[in-house]
């Protein structure tokens, strides 16, 4: 079972600000469409605001912002809902492409010469013939904001 | 609660707790080492103890201290652990039970016989363990035989039967009439009854193991029946005790259970009853609670959007749907909140114990009063507030309550009293911690916290007793001189704050030296759901928990203009005579650009979303009235202030979501919740708000600061300003009076009202203080309103106490309306009578200016006035064209000063400060110069230099008036060259001077 895992697993990749990127598909626990925001005041720019799933708080990230993009407001986009340690989270990307099946073999390690602000968000890089995907690490993700809150 | 609750709730816990004592007990005999075991049993034992004390059953008290004091040896390792001690404790805790029995169903301990278990008890703690070593292979019969004798002579006798082997058979057959759910508490007694098997060598622990789970009898058992002993006796025997007396019996075996229904004295019913207690409760993990409560949550928010959807679709059966829908949720709701509710008891009653313990060690003599334990309160919030209450009642003990010898010194009850009030205030549950002790000590308090450096040494000067009070609220902070075991541990009161802010509520002091202490905590209901204000700016709606609301204010036109001060940037309202800080919304959280953002995002969900699914934002453009202002008040921890909103709409329940810890850095959100539409709104939290916005805490209310100089705020230069207190009489019309002469604003009861004479009077500040109706005085009115109160219903006066000339004077007011801080000029062309100084304008109004004095003089009270009013007019016309300068720079002052001396007949002229004084007196000749001290330009000081020097006038004579003056400035003034130095206020004594110095 685990070996199973091990050699190809199953991300659910999408784009933002033409990159391909993707994360594990088990940490996804839904895609949804836009949804009425709640912008928050004061707060960093990376939280778009808040969304109401079901009846739950879902914090919206910026995944524009935080790779230090333009995040222009009236673009489409798609929210791809992950559990954090204190809650939901969205992750706002501009499109949802597919789930790939991605086999270790394939998997390389991130190059040092990746953008030095998306580095520490980046698990791996995937290489296929359609381009790169870059694996990110979604706890990674939700973290950033205590570190951003610092400064 | 009340004392039948209160024994329920002591009859669980005290079942509960005897069958883990009985666990325990038989696990600790097969590892007696167990250190953690032997502790957890103790203090079992010690609870119960604690608990039957507290409720006076005093049998159960004596048994298990004789128990807690064999457990303490053993857990001092005097000796270890051995069969007999078991079997006694044991035995000991068999008769807990039945007394507990005994308590449920007579409500009284019954007639269970202790004496004989308590006497082995103690003898087994004199022999350190060892009845009687010798026959150790059979310790049973030795005990037995022991408590044979010594019942020999007592007429009632309790009885523990030990199972043989032959007995089992009867237990086993006996189990399925119990009942299962009885298991806890019965298979602890079977358990026992196999360990005494066990400790016959009869039967090993493996087989105790296996057959324990499932053997459901009691080993306990009275019998006042000689056929039942006698079956025992057969079954046993070995067992001769005589037994009589009312008793009950319990289940041991068949022969014993059929035994009692012959027995016409047994209550039949017993097994019934038993489980009326043990089987009407339910423990549920508190998790489930939780989560439960969560979907309750959820079912109220979807309860909400489907009542905003049918209101706003006219569907008859969806209405109807809705309605039920409406009440059936409410009735879950707040079901489901009562599962979570216990009384505040449950923990209050635990004090009894602290307070007596410290009683006895520490040479005071402590009662403790608790009233309203039947107080609810959530579980968890009951649980957060055990800590910070123990630290109080501590702290109570120890620094509030006097020694008995302090007590007596002076002449106090040398039982000191902490009593604890819990009940339900406006949606808050309060708790009131009463001590009638030394009470708290403004001058060590504020010296201690300088000390400390939690404060600097001249704010301290400024702030009200309740003000320094608090201060022990602050980090770092301990009044404690020495430390003792039971305070200062270096937990201090602000652990006790922390705790209790984080739990959503508030704690404050109020104390009287020598009188007592009352700390007051107030604690929310719940946390889950609160009541809620929702309120809109820029079209973005927020929470405010109904909690933090003090009152809403709307302001229409020029209102607002009118009650905003601006001060230094920062805006202020003025509140009945208090400078309260406000904030827009708007501004302060940038709401344009949210809502801009919200705008655009709103745009492209729009597209997505299909038509009619989903109520959309409708964001119009923002368009908003700006003539009318809606401010919310706010309290958090005493710091008032307003947030000025557009649009304040409904109460709503809502349910309280955290926000990820991302967002918890903006302490301005307490959370967000899910409106009926489905939106998300944030809660604005009162504390974290003026926090953020007031990083420098200033932002205090102005209250105390205005009376003194509300000035200081502004940092104005004042010199020009004149402050008054605005104020509406009875005949509708505006007035003002010097806030200078205010000393308060206080509400006066009608019935308070006496009268001496003519005149009305109420005791203020231990003294009569006279009333003073303007209208009737003034001759507005024919009738004092004071006397007519009563007439027009009124309960309550308004009441502006002023001070004049060291006296009290109670002005009746219909309504305090403002202060007004302005530069006014006053005129008093159209002054028509007495008592009217004459009319300023102030924010577009005329309002008449009271001159008090002659008010008071009118009023011809305590013949002073009058006489010198009298001599006055005597000397007026010896007022021989005497020329006087007066140098004032305030108008008001300047006219009263001028009033004053025309009125005797001098020539004033006047100068409206010192650089025109000296030119005035260069040109002109004066009799006399009156001076004021603070003035712009050239200062009284300054000005009276210049005229003994440069003008070379040593023979002049210089009044100077100032409203304060301290021995230091009037050395200043000597040395500057003032004649006289007299207090501004104090007409009377101007007059009188000036005359004797110039009629001479």
């Amino acid at each position: 079972m685990e070996i199973v895992q091990e050699e190809a697993r199953q991300y659910c990749g999408f784009r933002v600000a033409g990159e391909e990127y993707a994360i594990p598909v088990m940490e996804v626990q839904e895609v949804i469409k836009p949804q009425m925001v709640t912008p928050i005041p004061l707060a960093q720019e990376e939280i778009r605001g808040l969304i109401n799933l079901r009846g739950q708080i879902v914090t919206c990230l910026s995944l524009r912002k935080l790779f230090n993009q333009d995040d222009n407001l009236d673009r489409p986009y798609m929210n791809i809902i992950v559990k954090g340690q204190d809650g939901l989270f969205s992750l706002v990307v501009d499109e949802v492409t597919d789930i790939i099946d991605i086999d270790k073999q394939s998997i390389e390690n991130a190059p040092d010469t990746i953008n030095p602000g998306l580095r520490k968000y980046v698990d791996s890089i995937y290489k296929r013939d359609q381009g790169v995907v870059i694996l990110l690490n979604p706890k990674k993700l939700m973290e950033l904001d205590d570190i951003e809150e610092v400064k | 609660m009340d004392s039948s609750a209160l024994k329920n709730e002591f009859l669980i816990e005290s079942f509960e707790n005897l069958s883990s004592i009985n666990e325990d007990l038989t696990q600790l005999e097969k590892d007696p080492e167990n250190k953690d075991l032997l502790n957890k049993l103790y203090r079992t034992v010690h609870t119960m103890k604690g608990s039957a004390s507290f409720l006076g059953y005093k049998k159960l008290q004596e048994i298990t201290h004789s128990a807690e004091n064999l457990l303490d040896e053993l857990r001092e390792e005097k000796f270890l652990i051995n069969t007999d001690i078991t079997d006694t404790l044991l035995e000991t805790f068999d008769i807990c039970h039945l007394i507990l029995k005994a308590i449920e169903e007579q409500d009284n301990e019954g007639e269970v016989a202790i004496e004989q278990t308590k006497q082995l008890l103690e003898k087994l703690l004199e022999s350190q363990g060892e009845v009687n070593p010798s026959s150790k292979p059979e310790p049973e019969v030795s005990s037995t035989t022991q408590k044979d004798v010594e019942s020999e002579d007592s007429e009632l006798s309790e009885l523990i039967f030990e199972h043989r082997g032959n007995s089992l058979p009867e237990t086993d057959s006996a189990a399925p009439t119990e009942d299962s759910s009885e298991e806890d508490e019965l298979s602890a007694a079977a358990l026992e009854s196999l360990k005494e098997l066990v400790g016959d060598g009869k039967m090993d622990a493996s087989v105790l193991n296996e057959l324990s789970p499932d053997v459901k009898a009691e080993s306990a058992m009275k019998v006042e029946d000689d056929h039942v002993q006698q079956e025992v006796e057969e079954s046993e025997g070995k067992v001769d005790d005589q037994v009589s007396g009312e008793t009950q019996t319990q289940a041991l075996s068949k022969s014993a259970e059929t035994k009692p229904a012959e027995t016409p004295k047994v209550n039949p019913v017993i097994d019934d009853n038993r489980k009326s207690i043990a089987d009407s409760f339910v423990r549920v993990n508190v998790k489930v609670l939780d989560k439960i409560m969560n979907i309750v949550g959820e079912l109220v928010l979807n309860r909400n959007q489907i009542v905003q959807y049918s209101n706003s679709h006219s569907a008859q059966e969806l209405s109807k749907l809705s309605q039920q829908l409406n009440i059936i949720t409410s009735e879950l709701q707040s079901e489901v909140m009562s599962t979570r509710m216990q009384p505040i008891g449950s923990i209050l009653t635990k004090f009894e114990r602290l307070v007596r313990d410290f009683s006895r060690e520490n040479n005071k003599k402590i009662s403790l009063k608790l009233t309203g334990q039947d107080t609810e309160l959530d579980k968890t919030l009951i649980e957060a507030i055990k800590d910070p209450l123990v630290h109080i009642i501590r702290n109570a003990c120890d620094h509030g309550l006097e020694t008995i010898e302090e007590r007596a010194q002076v002449g106090k009850k040398d039982e000191g009293m902490i009593h604890i009030k819990s009940y339900n205030e406006s949606g808050q549950v309060t708790v009131e911690i009463v001590d009638n002790g030394r009470g708290l000590n403004r001058d060590k308090i504020a010296a201690k916290a300088v000390e400390k450096g939690v404060i600097s040494a001249d704010r301290v000067e400024k702030m009200s007793d309740s003000q320094i009070f608090s201060l022990i609220f602050a980090p770092g902070f301990s009044t404690a001189e020495k430390i003792t075991n039971i305070s200062g541990r270096g937990v201090g009161m602000d652990v006790v704050k922390t705790n209790i802010e984080k739990i959503g509520g508030s704690v404050s002091v109020s104390s009287e030296l020598g009188v007592g202490t009352t700390f007051k905590l107030r604690i929310p209901l719940t946390l889950a759901i609160v009541p809620a204000l929702i309120i809109k700016s820029h079209q973005v709606s927020f929470a405010i928990p109904q909690l933090n609301l003090v009152e809403l204010v709307r302001l229409e036109n020029s209102e607002g203009e009118s009650a905003l001060e601006k001060i230094q940037g920062s805006e202020f309202l003025k509140l009945r005579g208090n400078l309260t800080p406000v904030f827009r919304l708007n501004d302060l959280l940038n709401l344009k650009e949210v809502f801009d953002k919200a705008k655009s995002l709103e745009e492209i969900s729009k597209d997505i979303l299909e038509e009619g699914t989903t109520e959309h934002l409708n964001l119009e453009k923002y368009t908003h009235d700006d003539s009318v202002l809606n401010i919310a008040i706010l309290n958090a921890e005493d710091r008032i202030f307003g947030v000025i909103v557009d649009e304040i709409l409904d109460t709503e329940e809502i349910v309280v979501k955290p926000l990820s810890n991302s967002l918890k850095q903006l302490s301005l959100f307490g959370g967000a919740t899910i409106m009926g539409d489905g939106k998300v709104a944030l809660i604005l939290d009162a504390l974290g708000f003026i926090n953020t916005v007031s990083s420098s805490s200033e932002a205090k209310s102005a209250k105390e600061e205005i009376a003194v100089d509300s000035l200081d705020i502004s940092g104005v230069d004042h010199t020009e300003l004149q402050e008054n207190l605005l104020f509406k009489l009875y005949d509708g019309r505006e007035y003002a009076v010097p806030l200078s002469l205010v000393s308060r604003l206080e509400e006066i009861s009608v019935d308070s009202i006496q009268m001496t004479g003519n005149q009305p009077i109420v005791r203020y500040l231990n003294a009569p203080m006279p009333l003073i109706s303007l209208e009737k005085t003034l001759g507005l009115m024919p009738d004092s309103i004071i006397m007519k109160s009563k007439e027009m219903g009124i309960t309550d006066l308004s009441c502006i106490v002023m001070t004049v000339q060291g006296k009290n004077y109670g002005v009746i007011v219909k309504e305090v309306l403002d202060i007004s801080i302005d530069n006014v000029s006053i005129d008093d062309s159209a002054v028509d009578r007495e008592g009217i100084l004459g009319t300023v304008f102030i924010h577009d109004n005329t309002i008449s200016l009271i001159d008090i004095y002659a008010v008071i003089e009118a009023q011809n009270l305590g013949g002073m006035s009058a006489k010198l009013k009298k001599t006055r007019e005597k000397n007026q016309s010896l007022a021989k064209a005497k020329k006087i300068l007066v140098v004032e720079d305030s108008p008001m002052y300047r006219k009263m000063e001028v009033d004053l001396l025309e009125g005797i007949g001098y020539e004033v002229d006047v100068a409206h400060h010192g650089e025109e004084g000296i030119e005035k007196l260069k040109n002109n000749n004066y009799d006399l110069v009156i001076t004021d001290i603070e003035m712009p330009h050239l200062n009284g000081f300054d000005f009276a230099k210049k005229v003994r020097q440069e003008l070379q006038k040593d023979d002049l004579t210089i009044i100077a008036l100032s409203t304060r003056f301290s021995e230091e400035d009037k050395k200043k003034g000597i040395e500057s060259g003032f004649s006289y130095h007299l207090e501004k206020l104090k007409k009377h004594e101007v007059a009188d001077l000036v005359m004797n110095l110039l009629n001479k």
